[in-house]
């Protein structure tokens, strides 16, 4: 850790006045200020590296730019910008899986703070399916704790899964959803607890404690969550570190198979930032189309863009007769991880969780008419007329690598002329079996639970892979440290390097490998 | 149930008043207004018995080429506003608003369910799918549809932190003053 520092202050105009700017060469570069980039800025900052953070979307204050209201919000936090999506399950890209802004996809995540489970290291090796990771769970405990009490998070004091519990903060309290739908649950024998969350619930370094809003996914108008423009980048600008909102990076530039800084596009003005060190955090997509579209950067195992995964999440709606007004508090309630451990006597390797959810009105009736071709006219005004009685299961499973579920780039380009991303994606068998598992599972807890009618969403969550993390550079594009095998002042630190993918939100995961791989260059040492 | 006005933020407030005073409506229909019957006819099967407050073709019109949270494509698959006026036209040459009503929803439910594309030689269901879509968000942004379903639309600044088992039942029995809470 770098020297103790007061609290910084966390609005963005307060935050440009202390900001230091820096001209010239910078130790580090980091393209991309979400789960990854932030928490990198603050580690290396606080070691007193220069940094520049390059962000491709604005900078938000919580209170003034955010709008309690879905409609206001839809595509002002997003990644919406043109993907071509192919493959037998084309994927939905935007708001469902990748965010714009300073504090990247955190602005609006859910804040589900789950770690991996110590089994999800080894899929190779315990179910002949996958790869290992080059390392192992207590390899990653000491970060996963130094991030769960950077946010902080809240959660149980105590849980019969791997888990960081007890947390800094006491748990959010259970919903009616909660209630309602952990009765069903613990009719079949489902433990369940409150899930732990990203999201304050007493004051912490200037900031509210949840007001439960219930707006987490339009972003956090209390600063509660811990988003990282709330959470890392303030402690990181006060360390010295310059973030620079507007700013999209179009090439990484090379010589002598050296990275020596960023192409990036502000106000339509091409600039150059030089840089000691190129750090890479934008996630699964947008990651390996930056370095496709840098001549193929770092790809001489040709993995760069392959292996993309996904969570599959078919969401369980159950219609109940009371009203289960689930919309006030945070999304995300209790979920339970028996279904977790991987058991080849179901059909199928690997598992998945369960957890309550609850979506406004908008993200309500999408991802039920986007599944369900035959929900329109009188069916569907029904459905929406009894909104507030549909509770929410949502199943979060884990996918599979394939090298054929790929980024590449497509022949359309954006309007600064880059090409765009082409994102081919489709479920294999063991996905399959696990999806259709995941459903008659779901429908028996809501059953139990009590609702009287079921409908499913055959969503998907996250996205993971592209530039797989091993210690072959044949196979794999970053060593154990995110550090390129072929270019060794390159860094590719985010969802991308995921050999495997688990069944749990990412964020927590990626911000532990983000805090490892800064550790690791800063002094060779895990935290205390 | 909504918020009283006054109890809720700046931002907040000046959404949902902008939306009560217009409900979307426009003098005329920028990209649309040759299809427009055909539009309405396609809202009206999709989302029978919309209110007359909300203009949701307005809204359509008004909000086409936005992504809006959505950035996706199929390869093949025009943008927004090359899809949506491609497919209101291929409708019109049909006579698709002079069609009886079950005619109108025997097609869209072949388009919903991707079996419309060749004979309408047209990504017929990325058509009405994106078309629902964004009409869905119009209507359930409007504040008349969510005092219709029992959403409470923002709560900032207070939020529901102090919500109390007091206040929840005071709420769920419609005691005096229940509303205000």
């Amino acid at each position: 850790m770098g020297p103790a520092v007061k609290t910084p202050p966390l609005r963005p105009d307060e935050l440009r006045r202390i900001m230091r700017h820096h001209d010239g060469t910078v130790d580090a570069c980091i393209i991309g200020s979400g789960a990854a980039g932030g928490v990198l800025a603050k580690e290396l900052a606080q070691a007193g590296m220069t940094v520049v953070v390059l962000e491709a979307g604005d900078w938000l204050d919580t209170r003034t730019d955010l709008v309690n209201d879905e409609l206001s919000m839809l595509g002002r936090i997003d990644w919406d910008d043109l993907r071509i999506s192919d493959g037998d399950d084309p994927l939905r890209l935007g708001r469902v899986n990748t965010g714009r802004a300073v504090g990247g996809t955190t602005v609006h995540y859910t804040a589900m703070t789950l770690r991996l489970d110590p089994s999800d290291f080894s899929v190779a090796s315990t179910d002949g399916m996958g790869v290992d990771w080059p390392f192992g769970y207590d390899d990653l405990a000491p970060y996963y704790w130094a991030v769960e009490h950077a946010l902080p998070v809240s959660g149980p004091r105590s849980s019969v899964w791997p888990s960081g519990a007890p947390y800094p903060h006491g748990e959010l309290p259970w919903s009616a959803k909660d209630h309602l739908i952990g009765a069903g649950l613990d009719k079949v024998g489902y433990r369940t607890e409150m899930t732990p969350h990203a999201i304050a619930t007493g004051p912490t370094n200037g900031r509210s404690a949840c007001m439960y809003y219930g707006f987490c996914i339009d972003g956090c108008k209390s600063d509660a969550k811990g988003s990282v423009n709330i959470s890392y980048l303030p402690k990181a600008i006060a360390a010295g570190a310059e973030i620079r909102p507007g700013c999209f990076a179009t090439r990484i530039e090379t010589e002598n198979s050296r990275a020596i800084g960023v192409t990036y596009l502000s106000d339509g003005e091409e600039r150059f930032q030089p840089a000691e060190r190129v750090f890479v955090c934008c996630y699964a997509i947008e990651t390996p189309r930056l370095l496709l579209n840098s001549d193929n950067l770092a790809n001489s195992s040709d993995q760069v863009g392959r292996n993309l995964m996904v969570h599959s999440g078919p969401i369980v709606y159950g219609r109940f007769d009371q009203p289960v007004n689930s919309f006030i508090t945070p999304p995300v309630g209790i979920f339970t991880r028996d279904p977790y451990p991987s058991d080849p006597s179901r059909g199928f390797v690997r598992g998945y969780v369960f957890n309550t959810y609850a979506p406004f009105p908008i993200n309500f009736a999408h991802s039920l008419t986007n599944s369900n071709p035959d929900l329109w006219g009188d069916d569907l005004m029904d459905v929406l007329d009894e909104y507030a009685h549909w509770g929410l299961l949502a199943g979060l499973s884990e996918v599979l690598p394939d090298p054929d579920n790929r980024v590449t780039l497509a022949g359309e380009t954006d309007d600064n002329g880059v090409p765009v991303a082409k994102v081919t994606f489709s479920y294999g068998d063991n996905d399959r079996a696990l999806i259709d598992a995941m459903r008659v599972d779901g429908e028996r807890v809501m059953h139990a639970a009590g609702a009287d009618r079921i409908l499913f969403n055959d969503g998907h969550h996250h996205l993971l892979g592209t530039c797989r993390m091993g210690t072959d550079p044949a196979t794999s594009v970053v060593d154990p440290d995110c550090r390129s095998h072929d270019v060794h002042n390159l860094w590719i630190c985010d969802g991308s390097v995921f050999p495997t993918v688990g069944a749990v939100n990412p964020s927590l995961t990626i911000q532990a490998l983000a805090t490892r791989s800064a550790r690791q260059l800063t002094t060779g040492q895990r935290p205390e | 149930m909504v918020k009283p006005l006054d109890r809720i933020g700046d931002a907040e407030r000046a959404v949902i008043a902008e939306r009560t005073a217009t409900g979307y409506a426009v003098p005329a229909l920028e990209h649309f207004a040759d299809t427009e019957d055909v539009l309405r006819a396609l809202l009206e099967r999709l989302l029978p018995g919309l209110p007359a407050t909300i203009d949701l073709a307005a809204f359509v019109d008004s909000h086409t080429g936005q992504a809006m949270g959505r950035g996706d494509r199929r390869p093949g698959t025009p943008p927004e506003p090359e899809l949506f006026t491609a497919g209101l036209q291929v409708l019109a040459d049909t006579g698709f608003a002079d069609r009886s009503e079950d005619d109108q929803r025997t097609l869209i439910g072949r388009m919903r369910n991707g079996a419309a594309d060749t004979e309408l030689g047209m990504p017929a269901k990325d058509f009405i799918d994106r078309l629902l879509d964004k009409a869905l968000a119009g209507y359930l942004a409007h504040p008349d549809t969510w005092i219709r379903i029992g959403f409470t639309g923002p709560a900032y600044p207070e939020g529901y932190a102090w919500i109390g088992p007091a206040e929840a039942i005071a709420r769920h029995d419609k005691k005096p003053g229940w509303d205000r809470l």
